[in-house]
Parts: structure tokens; C-alpha cells; sequence
């Protein structure tokens, strides 16, 4: 039987998210994961960390995200904490996606695709950390 | 990531091959926005060994597609699979370009 929890330190670097994905393969392979149910927890994690690792510091230091996750009674449930700026992506408003390639915006796609995937997400701030909790049925 | 590029007759046929993430994105757009300044203006990108794409990879078909619509250029895709066309479908990508099930319709496309 193969782990059904996982938990990885990264640092704000975004050559980490290679070693993400190795890791959320393996995760997705011990759990017996569906194929496409690995990519779309590839696709979030990487959407929340990505962002966290472009957005979230500025001071030039390194800092470590932490990603916790499991799998319990049919549903995902992924946990990432950093100890960024606080940024709560609930507040984000959704993209516009019916514009014209003109007015089309090149960016703000990630958030919207992590809600789409995502059954709920909950955020909070304690200890100057920020803490994404998101739940995905499978 | 690899990207290979082909030329049948005024269009270009860019094939993507592995993950388009946030650690190889800016390697392709770079490449992308190079093939484009260079004055290619008919391109065909092959997504069919594409396995996995994230929103900075999306960004970048924008970027890519605003730049040739400036030069009045083409720009088709074909080869997506259908979790990358699922994907197109939530960034609502469907109907900002033309998407091609092969890839010679795609080349006909940006050929005329």
C-alpha cells in the first residue's frame, strides 16, 4: 500500500516546481489517482505555488513553502503555507474570459483555472503566514 | 521541454514536446517571440506532444497571438489532447483561436 499523505518544503525558487510535479506524480501513482485527476492537482499546485514563489516576497531571500496533502475518504485535501505578503486569492476577481484577443489580458488565468479545479478553497493568516487549503472530490 | 521547428513553404510549424510550466514557459515564449520579431508571421503550433499545461503557458499563446494579429499574421493550433483542449475550454481559448484537429488543415489555414 503506498503513502496516501504527502508533505514537501520548497523554496521560492521555480525551478521547485519540477520537483513538485515528481512528487504529486508519485503521490498520484501511490493513491491510485485517475490520470487526469494528477494533472489537474499538478496544474493547481503549481497555479498557488508559482504564484506565491513570483509574487508573494521581493526581499531577495530565501523562504520555504510548505504543501501538505492527502487523500481521505474520496476527497483531496491540499494544504500550502508561506510566509509572504498576505494575499488572500479568494479577493481576486474572476478573469474576464469573453473578451476579444485585443482586450484579452495576458495573465490572471491561473486563479480562475485553481477554482475550476477545486471543489472549495479556504484562506487565513496567522503568524504573518498564509495558509490556501483546497478541497478537490474525486 | 524541446521545441522543434519545420517550415512548409511560408509557414512554420513550431512542435512543443513535455510540460509547458512556470519553470519552462520562459524558454518558449522566449523562442516564440523570436520566431515572430525574426518576421514569421504564419505559424502552426503542434500541441500534440504537449503533456501538461498551466496558466503560464497559456499566457504565452496570448502573447504569441497578439503579437502576429499585430502584423496582420496566422496563427493556428492543432494536436491538443483532451485534457489541454478541456483546458482551452475553461480559459475560454476556444473561441479566440483556431484550433485544428489536424495538422495539415492547420498549415492549409495559415497558408491562405
Amino acid at each position: 500500500m503506498g503513502y496516501e499523505k504527502i508533505r514537501m518544503v520548497l523554496d521560492n525558487d521555480l525551478s521547485e516546481i519540477e520537483n513538485l510535479h515528481r512528487e504529486l506524480e508519485t503521490f498520484g501513482q501511490a493513491c491510485g489517482l485517475p490520470r487526469k485527476t494528477v494533472s489537474e492537482l499538478n496544474l493547481v499546485l503549481e497555479e498557488v505555488v508559482a504564484n506565491i514563489i513570483s509574487y508573494s516576497y521581493g526581499d531577495g531571500r530565501r523562504h520555504e513553502i510548505v504543501v501538505r496533502g492527502e487523500l481521505k475518504e474520496g476527497e483531496l485535501v491540499f494544504e500550502v503555507e508561506d510566509d509572504g505578503r498576505a494575499f488572500n486569492p479568494l479577493e481576486i476577481p474572476p478573469p474576464d474570459v469573453d473578451s476579444t484577443l485585443e482586450r484579452r489580458k495576458v495573465g490572471g488565468l491561473g486563479l480562475h483555472l485553481v477554482r475550476k479545479f477545486t471543489n472549495s478553497i479556504e484562506y487565513d493568516r496567522k503568524e504573518e503566514r498564509n495558509r490556501l487549503v483546497m478541497r478537490k472530490k474525486i | 521541454m524541446e521545441i522543434n521547428v519545420e517550415t512548409q513553404g511560408r509557414v512554420k510549424i513550431v512542435g512543443l514536446r513535455g510540460r509547458l510550466d512556470a519553470n519552462s514557459s520562459p524558454a518558449v515564449e522566449k523562442h516564440l517571440q523570436s520566431l515572430v520579431d525574426s518576421g514569421e508571421e504564419r505559424v502552426v503550433l503542434d500541441l500534440s506532444q504537449l503533456t501538461y499545461i498551466s496558466s503560464l503557458g497559456l499566457r504565452i499563446f496570448i502573447a504569441v497571438a497578439k503579437n502576429i494579429q499585430k502584423v496582420n499574421g496566422k496563427l493556428a493550433l492543432t494536436g491538443l489532447s483532451d485534457h489541454i483542449y478541456e483546458i482551452f475550454k475553461i480559459a475560454h481559448f476556444t473561441s479566440i483561436f483556431a484550433i485544428y484537429p489536424s495538422l495539415s488543415e492547420a498549415v492549409v489555414y495559415c497558408a491562405n
